[in-house]
This record gives C-alpha cells, sequence and structure tokens, in this order.
C-alpha cells in the first residue's frame, strides 16, 4: 500500500469547514450562538458522544481492514485494542473487534500478497491481525483504534463523531485503476478535504469508479 | 489436456505459472527505453528507485477476471471465455458448486468485491503488453533530476508523490507519465 493516513490536516482540530475560529469576531461570534463545532478538542462542552481517544491523531487511530486485517499508521497498537469496523457494504455497518497482534502472514493478511506487500508495507504501515468474529474474508472498510462511545447508520452511512466536535463524520471508499481509497470527512463525502485517507494497492488493475 | 474446475488449485497454479514480473527488461519498446532512461536520471540525481510491477500476466488477469464474476453471480459460470493455456472449467455442472469453485478463488486472491470494488478486474491494462510500471521513489530533501534534454530541475521530496507536479514533468521528458490516483503507477499515457 502506499499512503497512509495523512494527518496534517486535522492536528490542529480546525477542519476545512469551520472558518469561525480564525478571527476574535468569529469567535464572539460563536460563544453567542452557542456553537461548539470545529474548534476545539473532545473535551470541550457541547460536544456529545465524544471520542475516546481525542488528543491521538487521527492517523493513529484510524486505519483500513482486509478481512480480519488492519493497516495502520501506529506500530504500537496492543494486543486487545478495542477497534469499531466502518465496514463498506451497501449499507453500510459497524462490526467490533479487537487487536490481535502484528502480523506479516499474507494468509491472514491479502494485502500483504506477494504482488502487493511492497506497496502497502511502504511508510511503515503495520499490520495487524484482528480477533473480529463478525468479519468476512472479503469485507473491508476502516477501522478506528479505541473508537467514540456511539455511532449511527444514517442513510446508509456510519455516522461516528472522531473527535468529539459535536458534529458527526462520515466515511467512504471507492476503487482507483489499481487500488482502494478509504476516506473519512467531516459531515458530507467528497465535499471538501477528507480528514483521513488510505491507500490498499491491489496489484491489479480495475475501472475506477472514484469521484474525480 | 483435461480441465480443472475453478477453486483453490488455480490460485496455487497462478502463483506458480503466471506471476507477474517486475524486471524493466520485460517492458515493450519504446517505453522500455523511456522507462529506463527516467529511471536513471533520477538514480543519478541521488533519488532510489524500486520497482514492483511492469509486465503483467495475461492469463492471472483472466482468471481474476472471470473468478470475480462467476463468484458474485454476474454471469453464469458457462458464460465464462476460454484461454488457451489456461485450462479451467469454470462450469462445475452446478450453479452452486460453480459458484463456489469462483469464491474459493476470489478469496485465495484477495480480490476486491463490491460495494468496494463494483467492476471485475480487468483483462487488460496499460500493464498487459508492457507498457506501465509500478514503482517507488524515494528521496531526502531535494534532489536535481535531469530532464531528457540534459537541463536539471531542482525537485523536492513530497510523501504523496501524486501531487509532485514537477517529478511529473520531468518525467513527460521522458515519455513516462504519472497515473495520479495510484502512487506508484507510470505508463506511456498515464493511465
Amino acid at each position: 500500500m502506499k499512503d497512509i493516513p495523512r494527518s496534517t490536516r486535522i492536528d490542529s482540530g480546525i477542519r476545512s469547514r469551520s472558518p469561525l475560529c480564525v478571527s476574535p469576531a468569529a469567535i464572539l461570534l460563536a460563544s453567542l450562538l452557542s456553537i461548539a463545532a470545529g474548534c476545539g478538542r473532545g473535551d470541550e462542552g457541547g460536544a456529545k458522544a465524544a471520542s475516546k481517544d481525542t488528543k491521538v491523531p487521527l492517523n493513529e487511530r484510524l486505519g483500513w481492514v482486509h478481512g480480519s486485517c488492519l493497516a495502520s499508521a501506529n506500530p504500537n497498537l496492543t494486543v486487545g485494542t478495542p477497534v469499531l469496523l466502518v465496514l463498506m457494504k451497501d449499507p453500510q455497518a459497524t462490526a467490533t473487534a479487537e487487536i490481535g497482534g502484528r502480523t506479516s502472514s499474507s494468509e491472514t493478511c491479502k494485502p500483504l500478497l506477494e504482488d502487493r506487500a511492497k506497496q502497502n508495507t511502504k511508510g511503515g504501515t503495520a499490520f495487524y491481525a484482528l480477533n473480529a468474529g463478525a468479519i468476512g474474508a472479503t469485507d473491508m472498510g476502516v477501522a478506528i483504534a479505541n473508537p467514540p462511545a456511539t455511532s449511527t447508520v444514517v442513510n446508509g452511512q456510519v455516522n461516528i463523531d472522531l473527535d468529539g466536535s459535536g458534529h458527526p463524520d462520515v466515511f467512504s471508499s471507492c476503487t482507483t485503476s489499481e487500488g482502494i481509497r478509504f476516506a473519512a470527512w467531516a459531515g458530507e463525502a467528497y465535499r471538501g478535504e477528507p480528514l483521513w485517507t488510505g491507500y490498499y494497492y491491489l496489484g491489479y488493475s480495475s475501472p475506477a469508479n472514484c469521484p474525480n | 489436456m483435461a480441465k480443472v474446475k475453478s477453486g483453490k488449485y488455480w490460485v496455487t497454479w497462478a502463483n506458480a505459472n503466471a506471476k507477474n514480473s517486475k524486471s524493466v527488461d520485460d517492458l515493450v519498446e519504446p517505453f522500455k527505453a523511456n522507462a529506463k532512461a527516467f529511471i536513471a536520471a533520477l538514480q543519478e540525481a541521488g533519488a532510489t528507485v524500486d520497482v514492483t510491477a511492469t509486465l503483467r500476466s495475461p492469463k492471472r488477469a483472466y482468471l481474476f477476471h472471470w473468478s470475480w464474476l462467476i463468484g458474485l453471480g454476474k454471469v453464469d459460470a458457462s458464460d465464462a471465455e476460454d484461454m488457451s493455456g489456461v485450462e479451467i472449467e469454470w462450469d462445475h455442472g452446478d450453479d452452486d458448486k460453480s459458484v463456489k469453485g469462483a469464491k474459493e478463488m476470489i478469496d485465495g486472491f484477495g480480490l476486491a468485491v463490491p460495494p468496494t470494488s463494483t467492476n471485475a478486474p480487468s483483462l487488460t491494462s496499460n500493464h498487459s503488453p508492457g507498457k506501465a510500471i509500478d514503482m517507488d521513489i524515494d528521496w531526502t530533501g531535494t534532489i536535481k533530476i535531469k530532464k531528457k534534454d540534459g537541463t536539471e530541475e531542482s525537485i523536492l521530496y513530497m510523501e504523496d508523490v501524486n501531487k509532485n507536479t514537477r517529478l511529473h514533468a520531468v518525467a513527460n521528458t521522458y515519455g513516462v507519465k504519472k497515473l495520479t490516483t495510484d502512487a506508484p503507477h507510470w505508463s506511456l499515457d498515464g493511465r
């Protein structure tokens, strides 16, 4: 795989759709209107269903999965760490799992097959076996380590407040010419810059369906 | 030669008999010469280049393509086309068994399925005739890479190679075009 998730956009905690943060007048307006979104961390007032781990960068909490194999930029996930899986089904669904341990087996991890391993391990991506009873071998999706307490499904999409802002975040996947692109978005998929992306190199070609 | 029914056997068979190449020498001209020249320029500038795919096996692509379609019920097993050199029997004479055999191959090959991937693996691509190359290009900081005309271009390393348009421009001078959706992929036409 290439690329693992990019965290720079979310390190400041400010999303691209929250210009209220950038001027004193805007901050005053936000206070008057009791708007809690977009400017703070999960421990500020007004956030509901806050993430357990809002101070940990998203790229260390989010990864992608193929079956019971998790790819993560975080090499330090410990055995037993709870993981919430956002499965790219129609409609999307969630499943719970926990970290079973690092793995280098292509039997456990299809991303580590011979034609894929070099690309998918580039950049130090770590691969973990998951203990997850309800996941099929062909299931793919986004994984959240130490996930928030609640998630909902709205119009077929899983909604999770990843950073305790009080606004739901959503998830997407699509096919590029040679891989799968996973992403997390603030509010609406494919609008603005994603909060996080992950790329799974498949090592074969197929017609792409990712929006331009 | 008697045909062998679809199933796990063919995953093992493909891994032994229908492997993809990582050799630049398996590319076709003129793309081969172009790719070699670009790679040489990168290396001369101090970059490391790791080639992970060049010519892909048409037989492997054939097995991916039809196992996906049959295993997901998109076509009947009897609709699969034959391919010389691949003595696979897709139709077990029983629909459930045919689908099961194809599904074993989907699982074994690790193919992406709907809704994540809504199209079958391609039978052909630029990799099929040797007109594409997947490679990782790495360096630290800024290096000076020669364009084909010999003039140098200073290029800062970017973690996301898809966004490194200055690198793409240098590659263009060699007739090597970047596909900007898939980090390792370069080809004669950018597809």
